[in-house]
């Protein structure tokens, strides 16, 4: 395995998808429940924890393309490989693996459920885990260009759910938001802590960097795709500690469904059905993305072909979803993945610049 | 291609057995759900159910049906027992509480439509009296439903009613210092109508005042936009403004109307420790009637109506803010205000209620008459 990967220029994407990448991969089915997480922390000032969050997240990408510019154009398994050796990096590489796989059997399973909350109580879990996979194997068939695709398109077709939390923010009660910075700093950064399951996805960016064209732009678009989750996370925030009140935002696991839920029209009495049926359109992309990325880490380290990986991680996914069905169950495990990601995704890519640094002076002064 | 199409064909049909289908002519669509208490002791449930139907041999497409159990959704069951048709709650727009129940407390009855997704959150929460089974069964109507649903949405849209669907009930019994106000339901002949509105103390029902007393609560917690409100003066100082006084009845009163009126509302919590609040309320409205002909040429005469208005309802408030006093209710939610001021200090029910009856408030009510219509 070389440490530098050689993209053809066919299967090459331009910067500025990144952001749809990046939106589309941290807004899944996280950004639901998220609000009653963070209120747990931080009550009434979780919007200030989320803005904390949202910080650093922006200072994590930053520091990923510090570590990506050291390199040629590589990805985090060639970075693991040349700093660690070839079986520690490999070693390092599995577990990411492994780690997306969880977090992606976390986003089918708790996406089932919420359908089978709001819509049908009775609809099978492995029926539409089934639906659900057949169309992350079709995408992911077509290749990186397919999925930037669909990630693109998903993400402009569904952008009109936000219009309509109009509705809960003109009946918002500011009280609740009273008194201001109640919380202690250490209760804020807890309540920023527990964002991280919302805001989980970026290091897809440490994944799919050799493919991008014009890598000296690919910043700028990253940035704004992870302001524009953690705008949308603020938004929702603020809405469930206005609108939903305290005890209740503390007890509903989705709050922002529940708001819909008091959205209705003449023509369409209940809004929370839409929401939930559209969410799938939000939801496939990041379940594209991951399996996309696992799929090409598998090759990239054991040389697999994808289409082998990308079918028996499919058919674990069928029995994982099929399976998991008790809500604490369900609960536990997200929260889980939550916290493992949390590590994987916000603290390590900010040690490995260090190490890529003292790596290279080290064979700067081992050359001279 | 051909056989893509076969495959596609094939999916559809065989996924479409998935999901159970529901079929409109075999459904009972509940539209209200009524309860009463019938043994206190035990905690069962006396429950009537409105439903409508869609089945064209059927005689009226309105149906009641009466049963006995202890929580809301074994209700649903019990009375499926006792029809044809298949009862969903999807479409529920009313429950109805007896005053016996309501003052029990009711929120349990209503836990299914924060727990289940399924069920709509869309609902109005009332309480009749004496029972909620006399109303929906009232003789003079025959759509309870619907005629009860469009009554609270006329008058809330009228501005005559609070904000009183299910979502202001749920956050004004969950949070501290503020209790929910409801309105009450009667029959006067074989008709239902909203003759007052009932106080709550979190989710128990404890007494209730009139639509007058009403208007007065809903100027502070709501703005109005374009409300109506009828106002009685002492008729001595406009004595010498009233010209041409033809007709011979007592003259005690000045009897008079605002319209159009526009509110804003204030509460700031002057003193934390001796609880003082002042309340600021700005009224811009109309005059469009008057018992008496005034002469309306000068700003002399519209001060003096200000100023006496004002005067009428400062009295007003004092006199209500004694009697929520005493009955220990806070519809107004001074205990948010009390809350959202003290940082490190996590206001509850219980401690609210010895609070808020040592409050002292001093309202400060300015009306200001923008228009008095096409004459002088």
């Amino acid at each position: 395995m070389n440490v530098n990967v050689k993209v053809k220029h066919g299967s090459r994407i331009q910067s500025f998808y990144l952001f749809f990448i990046l939106v589309n991969i941290q807004t899944g089915t996280g950004i639901i429940g998220a609000p009653r997480y963070i209120y747990e922390q931080a009550k009434q000032d979780g919007w200030l924890s989320v803005i904390i969050a949202g910080l650093f997240v922006h200072f994590v990408v930053f520091m990923m393309f510090l570590t990506l510019k050291q390199y040629e154009n590589t990805d985090i398994f060639g970075i693991q490989q040349d700093l660690f050796g070839k079986l520690i990096g490999k070693l390092l590489g599995t577990i990411f693996i492994i780690y997306i796989f969880a977090s992606l059997l976390s986003v089918l399973i708790n996406y089932i459920q919420i359908v089978q909350y709001f819509i049908h109580p009775i609809l099978s879990p492995w029926l539409l885990s089934f639906l659900l996979l057949i169309l992350v194997v079709y995408s992911v068939l077509g290749g990186i260009r397919v999925i930037v695709g669909v990630a693109f398109v998903f993400f402009v077709s569904t952008l009109y759910i936000l219009f309509f939390l109009y509705h809960p923010l003109l009946e918002m009660d500011l009280h609740r938001f009273q008194p201001f910075f109640e919380a202690s700093p250490m209760e804020l950064m807890e309540g920023a802590r527990a964002t991280s399951y919302s805001l989980l996805g970026l290091e897809v960016v440490l994944f799919i960097y050799p493919f991008i064209d014009d890598k000296k732009k690919a910043q700028l678009p990253s940035q704004l795709g992870v302001a524009i989750t953690a705008l949308f996370l603020l938004l929702v925030t603020i809405i469930s500690i206005g609108f939903m009140g305290r005890e209740r935002l503390a007890d509903s696991y989705w709050p922002i469904l529940i708001f819909y839920k008091f959205i209705s029209y003449e023509i369409i009495e209940r809004f929370d059905l839409i929401v939930v049926t559209a969410w799938m359109m939000v939801v496939l992309p990041v379940m594209i993305l991951l399996t996309w990325m696992m799929t090409y880490g598998m090759k990239r380290m054991y040389n697999i072909r994808q289409k082998k990986t990308l079918f028996i991680i499919c058919f674990l996914l069928f029995i994982g979803g099929g399976l998991m069905k008790e809500q604490v169950m369900i609960t536990n495990y997200t929260s889980y993945v939550g916290q493992i990601g949390f590590w994987l995704t916000f603290i390590y890519p900010i040690i490995l610049y260090p190490l890529v640094r003292i790596k290279k002076a080290l064979k700067k002064e081992g050359k001279n | 291609m051909i056989r893509i199409v076969m495959t596609l064909c094939l999916v559809m049909l065989s996924l479409s057995g998935c999901v159970p289908g529901q079929q409109i002519e075999q459904l009972g669509i509940i539209t209200s759900y009524g309860v009463d208490l019938l043994d206190e002791e035990e905690g069962t449930l006396d429950n009537t159910i409105l439903y409508t139907q869609f089945d064209p041999e059927a005689p009226q497409p309105m149906q009641t049906i009466e049963s006995t159990s202890s929580t809301y959704l074994d209700a649903i069951s019990a009375a499926n027992l006792k029809t044809s048709y298949k009862l969903v709650t999807g479409h529920i727009s009313l429950k109805l509480f007896g005053k016996e129940m309501a003052e029990k407390g009711i929120m349990r009855l209503l836990s299914p439509h924060l727990r289940d997704a399924e069920e709509p959150a869309n609902i109005y929460i009332a309480v009749g009296e004496p029972t909620a089974k006399e109303i929906l069964m009232s003789k003079g109507i025959t759509d309870v439903s619907k005629f009860l649903d469009q009554l609270f949405e006329n008058n809330i849209r009228e501005e005559i009613l609070p904000k009183s669907n299910f979502m202001d009930f749920v956050h004004n019994v969950d949070d501290p210092g503020v209790d929910p106000i409801q309105p009450v339901i009667t029959i006067k002949n074989d008709k239902p109508v909203i003759d007052q509105i009932g106080l709550f103390q979190q989710d128990q029902y404890v007494a209730s005042i009139s639509p007058d007393e009403t208007f007065l609560v809903k100027l502070i917690i709501e703005d109005f936009r374009a409300g109506k409100r009828e106002i009685i003066l002492p008729r001595a100082p406009f004595d010498p403004f009233i010209q041409n006084d033809t007709d011979e009845q007592p003259k005690e009163d000045l009897y008079l109307t605002l319209d159009e009126i526009r509110s804003s509302a204030d509460i700031s919590l002057e003193d934390k420790k001796q609880l003082h609040y002042q309340v600021n309320v700005d009224l811009e409205a109309r005059l469009m009637e008057s018992s008496e002909p005034i002469k309306i040429d000068s700003d002399k005469v519209l001060n003096l109506l200000e100023t006496e208005m004002s005067r009428k309802f400062e009295e007003q408030y004092e006199q209500l803010t004694n009697k929520l006093k005493e009955l220990n209710v806070d519809p107004i939610g001074f205990g948010t205000h009390y809350n959202a001021e003290t940082k490190h200090e996590d206001l509850t029910d219980e401690k609210w209620r010895e609070l808020f009856p040592t409050t002292t408030i001093n309202y400060n009510v300015n009306v200001n008459i923008i228009r008095h219509g096409v004459i002088e």
